[in-house]
């Protein structure tokens, strides 16, 4: 460290510590807000995919049916693959506890062949552990487990909770009540992420019998053998593929549409978004501010013969300290309110896949790296921008006399963020890419947002307009610097108009979601119950109603009709969706469906049913459509179990419950082409006269494996895991905010301290501290007022884009625009009580800057 | 009566003391120059004298009223309207124009309008700014902006004006004309007048120079 840097940067911040604390706090916030949303995703989506993944890891290669169950009698032509791989047959099913009603996973996996025979998958799926000795004590649990059917290992979490083996776990699979015995535990490895805590495992046979599917597999996951290849065993297994089978890598996992939704990644990548920004914008004010203060410095410097590059180097240096040490403090500071966020996120996730999600976010190593990283970089270039403008600014003029902070070029960022902002719209409405992608949509809302918060900034002059003319001496003194505003004006109006618009988008964007889908479900619910297996709530359920209960159910004497709903995931055209059916005759009689092609309701629905088996029709949702550009009459290839069928798209079905879509088969056609006549649903139209509630009270009682809502609590429940999806936008939405709101605090204290001389001069003409702080905190409030409203127009805009373009586009979801009044009024009120309540502490010391020992001692 | 006085008055900085036990009485309309070399206390007594700052021994009395026991509010009542107070560094409002900067003491006593406009319209023809009131400081020069200085510190008609080096950043041409308006001006108003300076030439304007130094004044107060 030279001499010159030691005394300038170092005792500079010594000394000056109330600026450089200031400086620091805001890196630290900045680097926190990015830190806390980054980790809360990442507990989001690390348990999300513990809980895809289950115990099945370290396969190489997946095989499964492209319709329909995986036959064990298909596996012995593959036996030649045995001479590269290893296999692991695999079914899934479903378990609901009795006493909790919680849902688990329950996987039977053939333990024989993993305890005994091959000891890499054993490794892979976790009893066994490296060393000999746990693998004999995981080998001797596998043995006690095959002995007795009703046997389940548990996860150490679950054992936690006072399962000890040898305890019962009671509750229901599909419909029927069963008793598992808890023979042993699966020990957790230091290699692998934590086996989720919902999961159960059975051997195979006696998951196959528990669930009544002898003879049938999900799936069978292959692996190589030391020394073997996999584009070898791949290309060898497509050789013997049998008809009806597909090949998938292992991540491709379609089982039961368990991947984590596209719809709520999309919300978590957005929100990181804000973070950046707004995070970004407080760094860039911290050190704009930093290095204008010290103007003086620098200019004196340079009159006295350094070089530009020597300054640069030396304003460098500091903001890499202050960085380094800002970064450092929001690390501790992101972890915690990752805590806060964390929870949020999980019990997001809890509510709408039935994982167990993280309840704390560790600090993740590569996450706190990509913080500092973040933090120190930004920085740099947030501290070399105002330097190289003092650097290149001619001495003479930045030790003028009323050498403030010079004004920005207002005029000109207003221009910029007009071009921008249409910019912006023109991208997102001009170019339609293929369905699916939506560059220009995401690309488009940056420049909207970019554009907005320049506007922000422009505004400022606008409302100190009235501080021009007004002849009152507060107001005059309050809104007098908005027409010249300064980069510190800026910056905190920007971030704020960042953080609100982010907020008002999204907000806009999910109760225009939430309004249709309410009228969506109003409309396609209309039976007076709904039946469903226990514990078959989320989309993982694998629960189905056995075809005997549900003809008893359809026969009851209080019952008119019914319409058996069954759904399984389905390969199509190479991508994994769903195929439902139901019953058309019912539906078209009683339903409500809403189509967005293909004519009105019911037309369509009987036109599906004209073609008989022969020559069906199919109705495809909206999103399917989207997803393999299928239009109303056109004719497609259907893997079934018996082979490929051909079915005529006869109307695109308005759906908003499943991203993946689906096609939907009249029931007839799917009970001949797939012979299942399980049902995951039953919709049951009750005669005139009967009360749903004492029917649906007598069927509990009949059935204690089912769940029967009526409809209106179905809705009830429909509109609240809608909730629960965004509960967490929302209080992700709140930090940014909050930032933002003392990113506007931290501007504030800053230009009160730049006016020291002022602030000093009018106390001494008089100004009580009451008059300085109303002159500050009104000041601030016109920042707020500049970031909210130029927040709250590119929020509406925003939304717009996500309504119109983002949503079909990517989702192929139809959203009705709705403008939230209320929504609207409710973020203006917090933005600005939020920003009077971090104002007025600001204001208040601000306007002590100049005070002098009658006000320390009191008087 | 004398307007403002001090009696023992002491300011000590750490254990320092920098000020100790000084007497001093001001009569109204006087003008009296604080000559002393630099470091000596002269800024320091008057920030005591304009009840800036608390004296750490004896008091000071503004027209009889001791300024430490004056709440905060009542300072600020009583820098409206008793106190005009003039910087080194002129310290204008960078927000404000040379006229609005001269009428913002009348605006925080809410004169009427009328007299307001009265009041600045005499005041910056005596200071000859006329032709520049619409100026911002930014765009005045030194002298310019000292002289809107005056017109502002005197705007209320004070009766202490309490100036420190006022020419210490001025040619010397613009220092004479400063010092000339301000002999004038505070006759005119009647208003009594400390001028920390040091230089000879500007006690000159004063009716009785204090010389200081260590925090003592040399000859007793006449
Ligand atoms: N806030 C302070 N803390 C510590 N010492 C101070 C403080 N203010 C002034 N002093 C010291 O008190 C002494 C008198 O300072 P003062 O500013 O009154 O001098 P001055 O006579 O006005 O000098 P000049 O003519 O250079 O303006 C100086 O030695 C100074 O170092
Ligand atoms: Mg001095």
């Amino acid at each position: 460290m030279t001499w010159l840097s030691r005394r300038l940067v170092v005792r500079a911040l010594l000394r000056e510590w109330g600026r450089a604390l200031l400086t620091l706090l805001t890196v630290a916030l900045g680097v926190a807000v990015f830190l806390s949303i980054r980790l809360a995703n990442r507990a989001a989506v690390a348990s999300f995919e513990q809980f895809t993944q289950g115990v099945g890891q370290g396969s190489d290669l997946v095989l499964r049916a492209e319709a329909g169950p995986l036959r064990e009698a298909q596996l012995p032509a593959l036996r030649p693959l045995l001479a590269q791989g290893w296999m692991r047959p695999v079914i899934e099913g479903s378990f609901a506890r009795k006493d909790t009603l919680e849902g688990f996973q329950l996987l039977g996996l053939d333990l024989v062949g993993l305890g005994a025979a091959a000891p890499e998958p054993a490794q892979d799926l976790g009893p066994a552990a490296p060393d000999g000795a746990s693998r004999d004590r995981a080998t001797l649990d596998f043995y006690g487990v095959i002995q007795d059917p009703q046997a389940v290992l548990i996860s150490t979490a679950l054992a936690a909770e006072g399962l000890a083996a040898g305890s019962v776990l009671e509750g229901f699979v599909q419909e029927r009540p069963v008793r598992l015995r808890v023979a042993g535990v699966l020990p957790d490895a230091p290699s692998r992420p934590r086996i989720q805590r919902n999961l159960l495992v059975m051997d195979l046979p006696a998951a196959q019998r528990l669930l009544a599917r002898e003879g049938e597999l999900d799936r069978v996951e292959w692996g190589l053998r030391p020394g073997a290849r996999l584009v070898d065993l791949e290309a060898q297994a497509r050789r013997l593929l049998p008809p009806g089978l597909v090949l998938e890598p292992p991540e491709q996992r379609a089982e039961s549409g368990r991947t984590m939704t596209a719809a709520f990644r999309f919300n978590l990548s957005i929100l990181s978004l804000i973070a950046l920004a707004v995070g970004a914008y407080l760094l860039f004010q911290a050190f704009d501010a930093s290095v204008n203060q010290r103007r003086e410095t620098w200019a004196t410097l340079r009159a006295l013969g350094q070089p530009p590059a020597a300054l640069l180097r030396l304003v460098l240096g500091e903001a890499a300290l202050l960085g380094g040490l800002g970064s450092l403090l929001g690390l501790g500071l992101g972890w915690l309110l990752a805590q806060g966020s964390v929870r949020a996120v999980s019990q997001t996730v809890n509510a709408l896949y039935g994982a167990s999600a993280a309840r704390s976010a560790a600090l993740h190593g590569e996450e706190a790296f990509f913080a500092l990283l973040f933090g120190s970089l930004a920085c740099l270039v947030a501290a070399w921008v105002p330097a190289r403008r003092a650097a290149r600014t001619p001495a003479v003029q930045l030790l003028a006399r009323e050498g403030g902070p010079p004004p920005v070029a207002t005029l000109r960022l207003g221009l910029a963020g007009g071009c921008a902002l249409l910019g912006g719209v023109a991208l997102a409405y001009g170019i339609r890419p293929a369905p699916g992608v939506a560059w220009q949509a995401y690309g488009g809302s940056l420049l909207v947002l970019a554009g907005g918060s320049l506007l922000a900034v422009a505004l400022l002059p606008l409302l100190g307009l009235p501080g021009r003319s007004t002849r009152r001496w507060q107001l005059r003194l309050a809104l007098r610097p908005l027409l010249r505003p300064t980069s510190r004006h800026g910056f905190a109006a920007a971030a704020l108009a960042v953080a609100v618009g982010m907020t008002t988008g999204m907000g806009v964007m999910v109760q225009s979601f939430e309004h249709t889908v309410l009228t969506w479900i109003g409309s396609s619910l209309q039976a007076d119950l709904y039946v469903a297996p226990i514990g078959s709530a989320g989309a993982a359920s694998q629960h189905r109603l056995s075809a005997e209960t549900a003809d008893a159910l359809a026969g009851d004497a209080t019952v008119a009709a019914a319409d058996r709903f069954q759904m399984l995931p389905i390969t199509f055209r190479g991508r994994p969706t769903f195929l439902g059916a139901g019953d058309m005759a019912v539906q078209a009689a009683r339903g409500g469906l809403i189509l967005a092609a293909g004519g009105p309701f019911p037309a369509p629905l009987l036109a599906l049913r004209q073609g008989g088996t022969e020559a069906p029709g199919v109705l495809a949702s909206e999103t399917f459509a989207r997803h393999f550009g299928v239009r109303v009459g056109e004719v497609l290839d259907l893997p079934t179990p018996a082979g490929t069928r051909r079915v005529t798209v006869r109307g695109i079905l308005a759906d908003y419950g499943n991203e993946r879509g689906s096609l939907i088969l009249d029931r007839p056609v799917f009970l001949a082409w797939f012979q299942d006549a399980r049902v995951a649903s039953l919709a049951l139209y009750l005669k005139p006269g009967q009360s749903a509630e004492a029917v649906a009270a007598r069927l509990r009682l009949e059935h204690p494996g089912l769940q029967i809502r009526s409809n209106g609590a179905l809705r009830q429940q429909v509109a609240t895991i809608f909730h629960q999806t965004f509960a967490i936008t929302y209080a992700l939405e709140a930090i940014g905010l909050l930032v933002a709101v003392l990113g506007l605090a931290q501007g504030l204290t800053g230009l009160a301290l730049a006016r020291r001389g002022e602030v000093w001069s009018l106390r001494a003409l008089g100004a009580t501290q009451v008059d300085l702080a109303r002159i500050l905190l009104l000041e601030g409030l016109g920042v707020a007022l500049a970031g909210l409203l130029a927040g709250l127009g590119l929020g509406l805009l925003l939304a717009r884009i996500l309504v119109d373009v983002l949503n079909p586009q990517v989702f192929g979801w139809t959203l009705a625009f709705r403008l939230p009044v209320g929504f609207l009024a409710m973020v203006a009120l917090v933005t600005l009580g939020a920003a009077a309540l971090a104002l007025v502490p600001a204001a208040r010391w601000g306007a002590r800057l100049g005070a002098d020992r009658e006000v320390e001692e009191g008087a | 009566m004398a307007v403002l006085q001090a009696q023992g008055v002491g300011r000590r900085f750490g254990s320092r003391w920098v000020i100790r036990s000084l007497d001093m009485a001001l009569e109204a309309g006087e003008r009296v120059a604080l000559l002393g070399p630099s470091g000596c206390g002269k800024t320091t007594l008057l920030n005591l004298l304009g009840g800036l700052d608390r004296p750490d021994e004896g008091m000071v009395l503004l027209e009889g009223e001791p300024l430490h026991r004056a709440s905060p509010a009542r300072l600020s009542v009583l820098r409206r309207t008793r106190l005009g107070t003039i910087f080194q560094f002129f310290h204008l409002i960078p927000t404000l124009t040379a006229e609005e900067n001269i009428e913002l003491p009348l605006r925080m006593l809410d004169w009427p309008e009328a007299a307001i406009r009265e009041r600045c319209t005499a005041l910056i023809r005596s200071v000859g700014l006329t032709h520049r009131a619409t100026a911002w400081p930014a765009e005045l020069s030194g002298g310019e902006m000292q002289r809107v200085a005056v017109a502002r510190a005197l705007a209320a008609r004070p009766a202490v004006l309490l100036a420190d080096e006022p020419t210490g950043n001025l040619d010397r041409s613009s220092g004479r004309a400063v010092l000339a308006l301000l002999a004038e001006l505070t006759e005119q108003e009647g208003s009594a007048l400390v001028l920390v300076t040091h230089s000879e030439a500007a006690a000159g304007i004063c009716h009785r120079v204090l010389r200081m130094e260590d925090g003592q004044f040399l000859a007793g107060p006449a």
